[in-house]
């Protein structure tokens, strides 16, 4: 193990971004049109989050966890692993998330009792919408190539940022938090050490998500 | 390589001799093993290998992309036209020795091949299964020189390695590290154990193989294989908008490449330095680097000055 806690951050960044984008470019071609189906899935969430009382579990939590098992198998392991070997260790965490997930939707959440006014359902909301509607936009306005632009369902960054939100509104379980906030810390690093600036967008998220959970253990404890 | 650069080639190559032998100046013979290009030799069995070899970190890893894999085939064919030798990789760098293997695979010819890669995982059982892998990648019958990465589990993998270098399976051996990692640990296995290279960092700004791992390597009879030697591209940051100084001249230098390369390369103990690039400019470069004088004590300290003025 020492071996490896040699290593930078930066040693672990094994190709240039114009090779990252080509593969991104070449990703969203292939998986074309799954992009349209994913993004129907992320209006049917925030439609489904907005009528919180009424939603069903399974359809909720299902989604996101197909999200996961998505990205986990065809982004990271089918993609992304043809540059970086860490993604096969991502992909292998993606679809645990996944699983635990679905798990999780099965057993029932029987909590739609937060409501619309509180603070943790606005921002998990706003983190819904954020990353459905702006995460994508904001890639795009910051001179990135529409090809590459990283959609919800299809790309780890969306999925986890809406994962987060959607564990918000739900009260959800504080375990379920900790691979999206892991991959998170490990992916703002990764963006802070080559220069892209979307390490500031999960640095905020992560912010978020932990005063959330602080807040959670405060009033009640963990569950 | 297209006809036009190869002309440019040999244009180059007759516009240096002919430079030489105008004002009077050899060539360093003592670094010439053969041909018009700078080679030096291994210690321990005296096989010249050309002082400019290749790396593969980063700009050879692109996945199954066809376009960029076909333009990191022109680069390794310039590398070859231009005199070069050593190609060096590792399971580390993605999908970096299947592209070699594709471009090795394109080019069908390629004589001067000096294979060279590592292993690279924390279990003993795996190393043999690597390597094998990186062989087929490659289409390699055997490498010429497999090295253990960054030391990783390096007491099992050095019997591996000497098993199969006395069964003939590999040529040489050696240890690896990068960016100071490891001195200490690197420095006693060159001077107990039996391996033929070494490869670790050293560039003008980063001088600290000085001291402790080139010495050794010259008192071991190692051959040295520099990585990193424009700092990840640091270097070119710092001193490309700087004018290279007029006495460059004296040593062949026509850019900041060749003026970093040739510091690496004429160090006594270094035997070649393994820059990466992706693009075919840059190669040619590179391999200017292998052409003509190489700078003597006094020249080094004057170009060391020179940096650190910038």
């Amino acid at each position: 193990m020492n071996d490896y806690l040699s290593y930078s951050l930066q040693d672990l960044v094994l190709f240039s971004p114009d090779v990252y984008f080509r593969l991104l470019a070449l990703y969203n071609q292939d998986v074309w049109p799954v992009q349209i189906i994913a993004f129907g899935f992320g209006l049917i969430l925030i439609w489904q989050s907005w009528r919180r009382e009424h939603f069903n579990d399974l359809i909720v939590v299902g989604i996101l966890a197909l999200g996961w098992f998505w990205c986990g198998s065809v982004f990271h392991i089918t993609y992304y692993a043809t540059l970086s070997w860490i993604a096969y260790y991502f992909g292998g965490v993606f679809i645990l998330q996944g699983i635990l997930l679905f798990a999780w939707s099965l057993r029932g959440i029987n909590d739609h009792s937060q409501s619309k006014q509180t603070l943790t359902f606005k921002i998990g909301l706003g983190l819904l919408v954020f990353a459905v509607f702006i995460y994508p936009l904001i890639w795009f306005l910051n001179g990135q190539h529409w090809q590459t632009a990283p959609l919800f369902g299809t790309f780890p960054n969306p999925t986890v940022i809406a994962t987060i939100g959607v564990l918000m509104i739900l009260r959800g379980n504080s375990g379920l938090f900790i691979i999206p906030l892991i991959f998170l810390i490990l992916n703002a690093l990764t963006s802070w050490v080559v220069g892209e600036m979307d390490w500031i967008i999960l640095a905020i998220v992560m912010l978020l998500s932990l005063i959330i959970l602080i807040r959670r253990w405060l009033s009640h404890g963990l569950n | 390589m297209t006809k036009t650069a190869y002309i440019s080639r040999r244009a180059l190559l007759k516009s240096l001799i002919s430079t030489a032998g105008l004002v009077g100046l050899p060539l360093p013979a003592s670094v010439l093993a053969a041909g018009p290009y700078l080679t030096k030799k291994i210690p321990k069995t005296g096989e010249a290998i050309p002082v400019i070899g290749m790396g593969s970190s980063i700009t050879f890893n692109v996945g199954d992309d066809v376009e960029l894999r076909n333009e990191r085939t022109k680069v390794l064919n310039a590398f070859f036209n231009m005199g070069g030798g050593m190609i060096d990789s590792s399971p580390m760098y993605g999908s970096s020795e299947a592209v070699i293997g594709h471009g090795l695979r394109a080019l069908k010819q390629t004589p001067n091949l000096f294979s060279a890669t590592k292993v690279w995982t924390p279990f003993t059982g795996s190393g043999v299964k690597q390597i094998k892998h990186s062989t087929d990648l490659w289409g390699v019958q055997k490498f010429d020189l497999l090295q253990i990465h960054n030391l990783v589990n390096w007491r099992a993998h050095l019997e591996t390695l000497q098993e199969m270098k006395q069964q003939g399976a590999v040529r040489y051996i050696g240890i690896t590290t990068s960016h100071g990692r490891r001195h200490g640990d690197f420095e006693e296995i060159m001077k107990t154990e039996d391996i033929d290279f070494v490869q670790f960092s050293y560039n003008i700004q980063d001088r600290d193989a000085e001291r402790r791992l080139l010495p050794v390597a010259l008192e071991r009879n190692l051959a040295v294989i520099i990585n990193r030697p424009f700092q990840r591209g640091s270097l070119f940051s710092q001193f490309a908008s700087q004018p290279l100084p007029n006495w460059a001249r004296e040593i062949d230098c026509q850019n900041w490449a060749q003026f970093l390369l040739k510091f690496i390369v004429s160090h006594e103990a270094v035997t070649c330095a393994i820059p990466a690039t992706s693009q075919v400019a840059h190669m040619q470069e590179n391999m200017g680097a292998a052409l003509g004088r190489l700078p003597d004590q006094t020249m080094r300290q004057r170009m060391i000055d020179y940096c650190d003025s910038l």
